[in-house]
C-alpha cells in the first residue's frame, strides 16, 4: 500500500474515533430533526483533503480513485451521514470538463469546502439506467432553456449546483445529442422536492421549468458526454459498494461483540453453534466483499473492461450487504430492530445503499449482457 | 494485485507455460476432463508426476534440500494457476502435500531418506488413514489403537474412507496410544507398508458406482517403532499442521474457472435440447451468479497470496475460508452441469470402468463429455465433507477469526 493511501486510511479512522462514535451520530441526527445547529464537519472534511481525494494535483486534488474508495469504505464503517461519496462523484465529472472554466471554478470551490456540487442523471423512467433521457435543452437567446425532471437524488439537497444530463438540440444539427450542464441550484424554474431515505439521508426530485442557463453551462458534449455518463454510473457503483464494505465490516464485529455479552439460556448466545455459523457466514460474506473490492479498485486503475468488472463486483457486495444485515438483526434479536440501537442503523444503511448504485438484479443483468450468450 | 508480474516473474511464467506446452499430453488433459472423482485417474496422474519430478517441480513446496524449490509465495501461485489453466493433473495429495511436508518438518533423519524421495518420484503412493467408523468429524475419539511391545507398536482397529488405499503401497495412520488425559494428547502419527501381514483393504462402492475410498483393518499388524513420526501422543499437532495443508494452501479458482468453461461448452452444444426456451435464462443467471463467485475466489487467493508473499505467515482462518468457498462452489458448478445435461441428467452409466478411468465415446447420443457428470455430481456431494467438514470449519472460523467461545 502507498504511504499515501495508508495516511489517508488512518486519517480516516482517526476522525471516527475522535469525532463520529455511534453516540456523536445520534446527536447529529437529533439536531437535524430539531432544526438546532447541525455540528458541521464538512470544514473537517475540507481541512484533511478529503473534498478532493481522486482529483488530479493539477486540478487541486490528490491521490487516486483507489484512495476515494479507501476512504468512502473506512468513513462506511461510521455510518457518516455527510454527502462526501455524492460530492466526490459530483468533482469527477467536473474534474472530465475541466477546460471549461465555470467547471474549473466549481471544481475549486468544492474542493476548498465552500460549495457542493452533485450529480443528477436519474430520472423516474428508467430505473438504475441513466441512458435514456427525457429531460431537454434547447438554445435561447441567453444560452440554454432546461426541461425536465430528476429523480430521486441522493444528498442533493446539500448541493450549490447539480450537474444535469439533457437532450440536447441544437438549432444547426437535424438530430439532439447528449449534453452535461452544470445548474446553479438558484436558477429560476426549479422546483425541489424531497423524500427521505431509508438510512437518514435526503433523496431529491428536482423539476425544471424553462430553466435558463448561460452558454458556460453546457460542461460536456457529445462522447464526451456519453463517457462521463457510463463512467458516473460505474463510479456510483463503486462508490456505494465502497460504503457498504465499511459498514458491513463494522456490523460483523459489533454484533459478534454483541454475542459475547448476550446471554441466553445461562450462557453467551456466541456460544451457540446456530449463531456461530451465521457469524461465520458473515465472515465469509465479508471476505467475498473485501475481494471483489479490491478487484473494483483495479478495474478503475486499468480502465479495462471497466463496466463488466464493476457489474461482477457490485452483484457479490450487494448480496454481501444483504446477507451480513440480515443475519445481523437475526443475531441480536428483538432489539435489532430498535431505531435506539447501531444495529437498525447498519442495517438500514446496508439495505438503502443497494439501491444507491444499481442492485444486483440490474448489475446481474447488466454483468449478463457482457459476457456471450449461450442461448442464441 | 493482479497478477502485475515482474520482468523475473513474467519469464517464470512463461518458462511454466512453455514446459506445460511441450510436456503436457493430450492424455493426461482427457483424464482429467472424464475423472469422476477427486483425484485424476492414477497412471495419467503417475505419468505427469513422473515429468514433474524430471524437471525438479513435482514437489515445489518442499525446501530445495528435498526436492524442492526455493518459489516465492507468488511464484507458486503462478504455478498453480498454469497447471490448472492447461488442465494438468493435480499430484495426489497424500504423499506430496500431507505427509511428505509432515515428514519434513517432524520425522526422522531416517524417514527422510527413506520415504521422501520415493514421493516425489511417484514411485511410492501413500494413503490417509484418519476417519475411523465411529470418528469422522469427532477425529480426536478416535480408537485404533497400537500398543507398545518392545520394538513394536502392534496395531488392532480400522480406518474408513480411505481413499485410493487400493492404489497404495503405503499409509500414514492416526492411531490411540494412551487413553489418559484429553483424548488429542493420546494419539501418535505412524507411517506403515500395506503389505504388513494382518493390514487389509475392503473397497467400499460410491453411491455413483466409482470404488474410490476404502476401508483398511488392522488385526495385529506389527510395526517397528522407528516407524513412528516425531514423539509419541503428538499425533494431533501433527494431523492439524497436516490439515492445513490439505484444505489451503491448494489455489482452485483457476480449476473452477476450466470447469465453467465446460459448463458453458455443454450448454451451447444444445445437450439440453435445442427447443428448451423455458429455461435457458435461469441457467445462464446461475452460470453468470457462479462466474461472480469464482472471480471473487481468485481475489481472495490472490490476497492470501499477497499477505504470504509480505511475509504473513502461514494462513490461518484463510485456509478454512478458501476451503468452504472453493468446494461449495464446486457442488454448485456440478449441480449446473447437470442441469445443463436436461433429460440425460437422469442417466447414470453403469457401464464405465469402475475406478474412475476414462471414457471411450459412447454407444448412441451420450457423448463421453456427458459421461462423467452425473457421478462427478454424486461424488462431490463429498467435497464438504472430507478434509474437515464445512461445519467443522466454520468452527473454526468462528474460534479462529472471530474468538468466539
Amino acid at each position: 500500500m502507498k504511504e499515501e493511501t495508508r495516511l489517508l486510511i488512518e486519517s480516516g479512522e482517526r476522525f471516527l474515533t475522535t469525532s463520529y462514535s455511534f453516540e456523536k451520530r445520534c446527536e447529529f441526527l437529533k439536531a437535524r430533526e430539531e432544526s438546532q445547529t447541525v455540528v458541521d464537519n464538512w470544514n473537517t472534511f475540507a481541512e484533511l483533503g478529503w473534498t478532493g481525494v481522486g482529483i488530479p494535483e493539477s486540478q487541486g486534488g490528490f491521490g487516486d480513485l483507489s484512495d476515494m474508495f479507501e476512504l468512502l469504505r473506512v468513513l462506511g464503517e461510521g455510518l457518516i451521514l455527510e454527502p462526501l461519496a455524492s460530492s466526490l462523484i459530483g468533482s469527477q465529472l467536473l474534474s472530465l470538463s475541466s477546460e471549461n472554466a465555470l467547471a474549473a471554478k466549481s471544481l475549486a470551490e468544492v474542493i476548498s469546502g465552500e460549495s457542493r456540487v452533485i450529480s443528477a442523471l436519474a430520472e423516474s423512467k428508467n430505473g438504475f439506467s441513466n441512458d435514456e433521457i427525457l429531460t431537454s435543452a434547447a438554445d435561447c437567446s441567453d444560452g440554454f432553456k432546461l426541461n425536465g425532471e430528476k429523480n430521486l437524488i441522493l444528498d442533493a439537497d446539500s448541493a450549490s449546483s447539480f450537474i444535469v444530463s439533457a437532450n440536447y438540440q441544437n438549432k444547426n444539427k437535424e438530430f439532439p445529442n447528449i449534453a452535461l450542464y452544470l445548474v446553479d441550484r438558484k436558477s429560476e424554474g426549479i422546483s425541489i422536492s424531497s423524500s427521505d431515505s431509508t438510512d437518514d439521508r435526503q433523496l431529491i426530485n428536482l423539476k425544471f421549468d424553462d430553466v435558463i442557463l448561460p452558454r458556460e453551462a453546457l460542461i460536456l458534449e457529445n462522447e464526451s458526454a456519453n463517457d462521463a455518463i457510463e463512467f458516473e454510473e460505474n463510479l456510483r457503483a463503486a462508490c456505494a459498494s465502497a460504503d457498504a464494505l465499511g459498514a458491513m465490516h463494522s456490523l460483523l464485529s459489533r454484533t459478534v461483540e454483541y454475542s459475547k455479552d448476550r446471554k441466553q439460556f445461562g450462557k453467551a448466545i456466541g456460544s451457540f453453534q446456530a449463531l456461530q455459523h451465521k457469524m461465520a457466514d458473515m465472515f465469509m460474506a465479508v471476505e467475498r466483499a473485501k475481494s471483489m473490492f479490491t478487484m473494483m479498485c483495479e478495474a478503475f486503475s486499468s480502465s479495462m473492461d471497466l463496466t463488466r468488472m464493476v457489474s461482477m463486483a457490485r452483484v457479490e457486495i450487494c448480496d454481501s450487504a444483504r446477507l451480513v444485515g440480515q443475519h445481523a438483526v437475526q443475531i441480536h434479536g428483538g432489539i435489532g430492530i430498535m431505531d435506539e440501537l447501531a444495529a437498525a442503523h447498519y442495517f438500514k444503511r446496508l439495505t438503502a445503499s443497494q439501491y444507491y448504485g444499481g442492485d444486483s438484479m440490474y448489475h446481474l443483468g447488466k454483468y449478463l449482457s457482457l459476457r456471450d450468450s449461450v442461448s442464441n | 494485485m493482479h497478477l502485475k508480474l515482474t520482468p523475473r516473474l513474467e519469464s517464470f511464467q512463461e518458462e511454466v507455460r512453455t514446459f506445460l506446452s511441450k510436456e503436457l499430453e493430450p492424455e493426461m488433459v482427457a483424464a482429467v476432463r472424464s475423472t469422476t472423482t477427486v483425484w485424476v485417474e492414477r497412471e495419467a496422474m503417475l505419468s505427469w508426476q513422473r515429468k514433474l519430478s524430471k524437471r525438479g517441480w513435482a514437489v515445489p513446496h518442499w525446501p530445495e534440500q528435498f526436492g524442492g524449490t526455493d518459489w516465492t509465495p507468488m511464484q507458486h501461485y503462478i504455478f498453480e494457476v498454469e497447471c490448472a489453466r492447461a488442465n494438468a493433473p493435480e499430484l495426489t495429495a497424500m504423499g506430496v502435500k500431507m505427509v511428505g511436508p509432515v515428514i519434513i518438518r517432524f520425522g526422522s533423519d531416517w524417514q527422510r531418506e527413506e520415504y521422501l524421495p520415493r514421493i516425489a518420484s511417484g514411485d511410492d503412493f501413500w494413503c490417509q488413514g484418519f476417519s475411523e467408523p465411529g470418528s469422522g468429524s469427532d477425529l480426536a475419539s478416535l480408537s485404533c489403537r497400537a500398543e507398545r511391545k518392545g520394538d513394536e507398536y502392534i496395531l488392532n482397529g480400522s480406518k474408513l474412507w480411505t481413499t485410493d488405499a487400493h492404489h497404495a503401497n503405503r499409509i500414514f495412520v492416526l492411531v490411540r496410544t494412551s487413553n489418559e488425559d484429553r483424548p488429542q494428547k493420546g494419539i501418535s502419527f505412524i507411517l506403515l507398508d500395506l503389505d504388513t501381514p494382518g493390514v487389509s483393504v475392503t473397497p467400499i462402492i460410491s453411491a455413483s458406482g466409482d470404488h474410490e475410498v476404502n476401508q483398511v483393518f488392522f488385526e495385529d499388524a506389527r510395526v517397528p517403532v522407528s516407524q513412528l513420526v516425531g514423539e509419541e501422543g503428538l499425533g494431533w499437532t501433527y494431523a492439524k499442521y497436516l490439515l492445513g495443508f490439505e484444505r489451503g494452501g491448494s489455489i482452485k479458482a483457476e480449476r473452477l474457472k476450466q470447469e465453467l468453461q465446460r459448463v458453458n461448452r455443454l450448454l451451447l452444444s444444445k445437450v439440453r435440447g435445442g427447443n428448451d426456451h423455458f429455461s435457458m435464462k435461469e441457467i445462464e443467471r446461475e452460470l453468470a451468479r457462479l462466474e461472480i463467485l469464482v472471480e471473487s475466489l481468485s481475489y481472495t487467493e490472490m490476497r492470501v497470496v499477497a499477505q504470504l508473499e509480505a511475509g504473513g505467515g502461514e494462513p490461518g482462518p484463510e485456509a478454512s475460508v478458501l476451503k468452504v468457498e472453493h468446494t461449495e462452489i464446486m457442488q454448485r458448478i456440478t449441480e449446473l452441469a447437470m442441469t445443463s445435461l436436461g433429460p440425460y441428467g437422469a442417466v447414470l452409466e453403469r457401464d464405465r470402468p469402475i475406478d474412475g478411468g476414462r471414457f471411450s465415446d459412447h454407444a448412441g447420443d451420450i457423448t463421453s463429455d456427458m459421461l462423467p457428470i452425473v457421478p462427478r455430481y454424486l461424488n462431490f456431494r463429498a467435497a464438504t465433507i472430507y478434509g474437515g467438514s464445512n461445519e467443522v470449519q466454520r468452527n473454526i472460523i468462528a474460534k479462529t477469526a472471530l474468538h468466539l467461545p
